[in-house]
């Protein structure tokens, strides 16, 4: 009451009150930083030990189970997955959503230095990752060389890397692929035999000659010296000078006598091409907090003047920059939101169709937009694609209370009052109403906040927004909008015969009005006299829509076109990376035929080494050297016809005419779920049979229509040597396994005996067998051996050697093993395929003993969500009840309210239905939404129904008086709402589809369900009330 | 007595004032409804408005004035529901 007299009367005041939250506001978009969505900060650790050599059963039997064993234990923990690789294990703690990340840090820490002894010696100590988005690449360049190529890691580690790390705000700079400088002593067995050494002893020597030692001080008079030794190795030819072995007749043996010392490149793990050329790619990392736009900004600004002082023939190329995705959806968006603000002046003003008042409801919208930028900074947000539907959704209602305080106050001024009393009375009369129909729609949103885990961030942000601008609105409807009436209406008086086209093209719209009451007026008489009619059509309409429900797919959440393909291409097994070149060269000239869309295909195949945790982890690349990955990024949305999807069918359809790729996958991976749709774990110990159960359900999915890239996790085996040593055979000669083990890693996987320094860098000195003898099987059988009475033994003479196949990574989820079965969909929603192999699981599947299957993926996370938002929904129709009742002081009445929201999940329905829009979570999220908006329609007009009744009209009378006098405000609510919406449903710019489905779902929901309840409500209310003598209404 | 609608307040203030009419009584929020036609002044959701009223005590031309100056108030906008009843004063403590 007193709120908007203090405005009224206070002009100044007020306008200084909201000019603070203005200056306050523009203060706090300036300084927002933009991002895709908000802050994810996903509670998963990731435990990563290294343990070269070793294939992937002898890590997972080693290493991954007895991490895994330990690591469970630990508090919080919801799951725990694992994938052994070759030289790899890769266990990945999943923590509930809201445990706190760095006390589980610390136990991980804990517990893995607990497990350490149980580890093999050859096992580096784990690592521990965090993960988060900021271990996204936030921009992958690739580099580029002609001649300078071999050298080309090491410039780029000096020129580019170092002042790129020192950018604030950058990470980690990873460089991926290229040569890496290594010192090889490539030994000859032979000679080394004939000296009668062994490898272990040449390391040796080279340790131990290649020291720093300070040797403490000495004091000469009053000068002190340091005394130092110094013999590390200045040059290469040094090091084959270093003595190995004084052999008993008096020679010396030098390392260059038995062996090749090499200044080399270490072997290739990685081969990378990007447009044709060798390549090596970085990829730089944000820190935690700093904004992905600004970083990436910066790093692309710093690249001309770098790529300047690198050699010319060096190229540097942007191959992804998330920046640019993040930009321009952000700017589609704006550019919807803007698009939003115009139409909705538009329709405020056509049915006002006076400039002032136009001007005073439109000022709601900077202030109530403004208050939302204040909460984004005040709670460190960002301005992301979700903060911005949000204010799009928004929009629309933001207008309506000042809409309906405005239209009283001029009701009052019409009938003559002056303005400033108009505004106090007009603005005490539907004060209450107001906050009312602001009431219902907090009640939906404010229990959004509520949500937790994935869903929660996305739709706790929305809930806040619109619950701060609709409040905010509210606000400004009680205080703004009073007083700004009471300034700027001026009485009634001789305002008119004035600028004849508008007030003709004014006279135009108000008769489309006018005829549009009285056809309602008319419509509403006729569904009075014919109740039952309405009733049954109004029944047959909404159980005919129910009969939709089975032609809506789901999906979890909408696939967005980020204008990036991801391509995976499996060769046969066993081969180098280099031999991958030709593919790679093949799959380029398809590009180059049939995507003139094209923009920069960057491929890779084998995994990093030398990225220290790099590729495999940070979803960089391949980890099998026969697997090719291959990023294709395209132009911009707008500069294209072909939508990313399509090109992708394109790019499959071409894929299947290379003849070495035995699987390939195309995906296309945007928007907010991460992985493939679908995920179907099968669980159990037996590597074959799972493996027949994975493949039996990817030969299932490969009929369901429109499944793509059906894989199993697992790739196929791949060929190994396995050395069967004869324990009964080394017992004699006084050996063990595990000595002649070692000695086989050091002969062919090789030994770093020390490191060479030159020019402040650190390499590798590598002892191993040299090249020519290590290249068969043969010769792994005269690899020789050492015993402690210093003969030598050939393995051969010691064991078995046979070709066996191991599987290349096995994964286990909850400490088992098991294999993932994973799909990509193309326009086929979740729920058929999820329905379909649900059925043959159950009736065709022949299931071994001690498997088990789990559905994973957005399948589990959609269950999970809609399970959460069913509640939800719930929750809303409850608490907008409850609302609705404690301000009608009625049971009844706000029964009847409540039978608009079934018209407006028909409409929901009918509009997914005919758009061809799949239920994904967002779209439910836009049901769920509609029921506060939905009921405001019915709200006004029962209100005034009661209104009419308690001035004593009859039943009859009441309701048709009161639609006609209220089908504009209606009407124009709604239209505000509606158009608000509708950029956003139909944007085809970037992210649009993201945030699409909510947009079709509310707009559907809200026209047909404005549509029934103008004439369904009032005919229920009839009903409802056709017996009891008229009530006054108590909202006051 | 004045019995008007809360919206002429500062009308008929000024009125008094015009007509130097200095000491009065003002009601405020009153609830009432007309003989015969007048909507109801309820202050609820359905009748919004309310009436205020003035006591004032004048000379009798002065009220003959402000009579026939309250008279035309109410022909501007007769929607309004402009009342005035005047009675002789019996006792007066001055």
């Amino acid at each position: 009451m007193n709120i908007f007299k203090t405005a009224i009367f206070r002009p100044v005041a007020t306008t200084m009150v909201f000019m603070a939250l203005m200056v306050f506001g523009i203060y706090s978009t300036i300084n927002l930083p933009v991002d895709l969505f908000p802050e994810i900060d996903p509670p998963v650790i990731t435990v990563v030990a290294t343990y070269q050599g070793a294939g992937a059963l002898e890590v997972e039997q080693n290493v991954t189970t007895q991490l895994e064993d330990q690591l469970s234990t630990i508090n919080d923990l919801d799951e725990i997955t694992s994938t052994s690789v070759d030289n790899m294990a890769i266990i990945t703690l999943e923590f509930d959503w809201g445990s706190n990340l760095d006390e589980a840090t610390n136990d991980i820490r804990d517990v893995i230095s607990r497990t350490q002894p149980l580890l093999p010696d050859d096992v580096e100590d784990p690592v521990i990752y965090r993960f988060n988005a900021s271990s996204i690449p936030v921009v992958t360049l690739a580099a580029t060389a002609e001649e300078n190529y071999p050298n080309l890691r090491q410039i780029l580690d000096d020129q580019l890397v170092t002042p790129l790390n020192r950018i604030p705000g950058v990470g980690a700079v990873n460089i991926q692929g290229g040569p890496v400088r290594e010192i090889q002593i490539n030994i000859d067995p032979e000679r080394m035999s004939a000296y009668a050494i062994d490898i272990g002893q040449i390391s040796q020597a080279l340790s131990n000659e290649n020291v720093i030692i300070p040797a403490g001080d000495i004091e000469v008079g009053r000068q002190e010296y340091n005394v130092r030794i110094d013999t590390e190795f200045k040059s290469i030819d040094e090091i084959r000078q270093i003595v190995v072995k004084n052999t008993p007749q008096g020679g010396i043996v030098y390392v260059g006598d038995v062996a090749e010392v090499q200044d080399a490149v270490s072997d290739e793990n990685r081969v990378s091409i990007v447009n044709g050329g060798r390549a090596i790619t970085i990829s730089v990392q944000k820190q935690n907090n700093a904004n992905t736009v600004a970083v990436a900004r910066e790093v692309l600004a710093r690249i001309p003047a770098l790529a300047r002082t690198l050699p010319p023939d060096v190229e540097i190329r942007t191959v992804v920059d998330t920046s640019r995705y993040i930009i321009n959806s952000v700017n589609n968006l704006s550019e919807v939101l803007i698009y939003a603000v115009v139409f909705v002046v538009l329709v405020v003003f056509i049915f006002l169709r006076k400039w002032r008042a136009t001007f005073i409801v439109g000022l709601t919208i900077p202030f109530s937009l403004i208050a939302a930028f204040i909460y984004l900074s005040l709670t460190d947000n960002t301005l992301n694609l979700i903060s911005l539907s949000s204010l799009s959704i928004a929009l629309g209602m933001v207008v309506d209370d000042a809409i309906v305080v405005l239209e009283n106050i001029s009701t009052y001024i019409e009938k003559g009052t002056k303005p400033r009393e108009a505004a106090l009375y007009g603005t005490n009369e539907v004060g209450v109403a107001v906050v009312a129909t602001t009431l219902t729609v907090v009640a939906v949103f404010l229990p959004l906040t509520f949500l937790t885990g994935m869903t929660g961030i996305w739709f706790g942000q929305l809930g806040a927004i619109v619950v701060v601008t609709i409040v905010v609105s509210t606000l400004a409807a009680l205080t703004l909008i009073p007083m700004m009436s009471s300034q700027l209406f001026k009485e009634k008086s001789k305002e008119k015969k004035k600028r004849t086209f508008s007030r003709k093209l004014s006279g135009g719209v108000e008769k489309g009005l006018t005829w549009l009451d009285n056809g309602y007026k008319n419509l509403l008489g006729w569904a009075l006299n014919h109740k039952l009619a309405v009733v049954i059509t109004a029944l047959v309409l909404f159980v005919g829509s129910l009969l939709l429900v089975p032609s809506v797919g789901t999906e979890f959440m909408p696939q967005a076109d980020n204008a990036r393909l991801m391509i995976s291409i499996e060769l046969p097994t066993g081969r180098n990376p280099q031999s991958a070149i030709p593919t790679i060269r093949k799959v380029e000239s398809i590009f180059a035929q049939h995507v003139p869309e094209l923009e920069i295909i960057s491929s890779g195949v084998g995994s990093t080494a030398q990225g220290g945790g790099g590729g495999g982890i940070t979803g960089g690349g391949s980890t099998s050297p026969n697997v090719i990955d291959i990023t294709a990024s395209l132009v911009p949305v707008s500069e294209r016809e072909r939508n990313v999807f399509e090109i992708a069918e394109v790019v499959r359809e071409q894929l299947r005419d290379i003849p070495e790729a035995i699987q390939y996958s195309v995906s296309t991976q945007g928007g907010a779920s991460a992985g493939p749709p679908v995920a179907i774990n099968v669980i159990g110990n037996d590597l074959e049979q799972t493996a027949a159960v994975a493949n039996s359900i990817v030969a299932r999915l490969e009929q369901i229509q429109g499944v793509r890239n059906a894989d199993i996790s697992r790739g196929d085996p791949q060929p190994a040597l396995q050395i069967d040593l004869d324990r009964d055979r080394l017992a004699p000669l006084g050996l063990n396994s595990g000595t002649v083990g070692q000695s086989i890693r050091n002969m062919i996987a090789g030994l770093t005996a020390t490191e060479y320094r030159e020019a402040g860098e650190e390499y590798d000195v590598v002892v191993r067998y040299a090249q020519p003898f290590r290249q068969s099987v043969e010769d792994i059988r005269r690899i020789t051996v050492p015993t402690p009475d210093g003969n030598l033994v050939e393995i051969g003479s010691l064991g078995d050697i046979r070709e066996i196949y191991t599987p290349p990574n096995i994964e286990r989820t909850g400490r088992e093993r098991s294999i993932q079965v994973t799909a990509d969909l193309v326009g086929t929603p979740l729920n058929v395929v999820t329905e379909q192999i649900e059925a043959f699981i159950a009736n065709d599947l022949d299931m071994p003993q001690g498997i088990e299957i789990e559905f994973g993926g957005d399948i589990e996370e959609q269950q999970e969500a809609f399970g959460d938002l069913f509640l939800l929904l719930g929750l809303s129709i409850l608490l907008v009840y409850i609302v609705m009742a404690a301000q009608f002081e009625s049971l009844k009445d706000p029964f009847i309210i409540m039978f608009s929201l079934p018209f407006a999940f028909t409409g929901v329905l009918l509009a997914l239905v005919m758009t061809n829009t799949k239920l994904s979570v967002i779209a439910f999220v836009g049901g769920i939404i509609l029921v506060g908006i939905v009921v405001k329609n019915a709200i006004v007009l029962v209100d005034y129904i009661q209104l009419l009744r308690g001035r004593g009209l009859p039943l009859f009378q009441a309701i048709v008086e009161s639609g006609a006098s209220r089908l504009r405000p209606v009407l124009m609510t709604t239209l505000t709402t509606l158009l608000a919406m509708f950029p956003l449903a139909i944007s085809q710019g970037e992210g649009s589809e993201t945030w699409k489905p909510m947009a079709i779902a509310v707009l559907g929901g809200l026209t047909f369900s404005t549509l029934i309840t103008l004439v369904f409500v009032p005919v229920m209310y009839a009903i409802f009330h056709r017996k009891r003598k008229h009530k006054v209404s108590l909202l006051s | 007595m004045i019995v008007f609608n809360q919206a002429l307040s500062e009308e008929i203030v000024e009125l008094l004032d015009e007509l130097e009419i200095r000491g009065f009584t003002k009601l405020n929020d009153l609830q009432g409804r007309g003989s015969n036609r007048g909507e109801p002044r309820m202050g609820t959701h359905t009748w919004p408005a309310l009436n205020n009223a003035i006591m004032s005590v004048v000379t009798p031309d002065k009220a003959e004035k402000l009579n026939s100056r309250l008279n035309e108030m109410n022909k501007v906008s007769e929607e309004q529901g402009l009342k005035a009843f005047s009675w002789d004063v019996a006792v007066a403590v001055e």
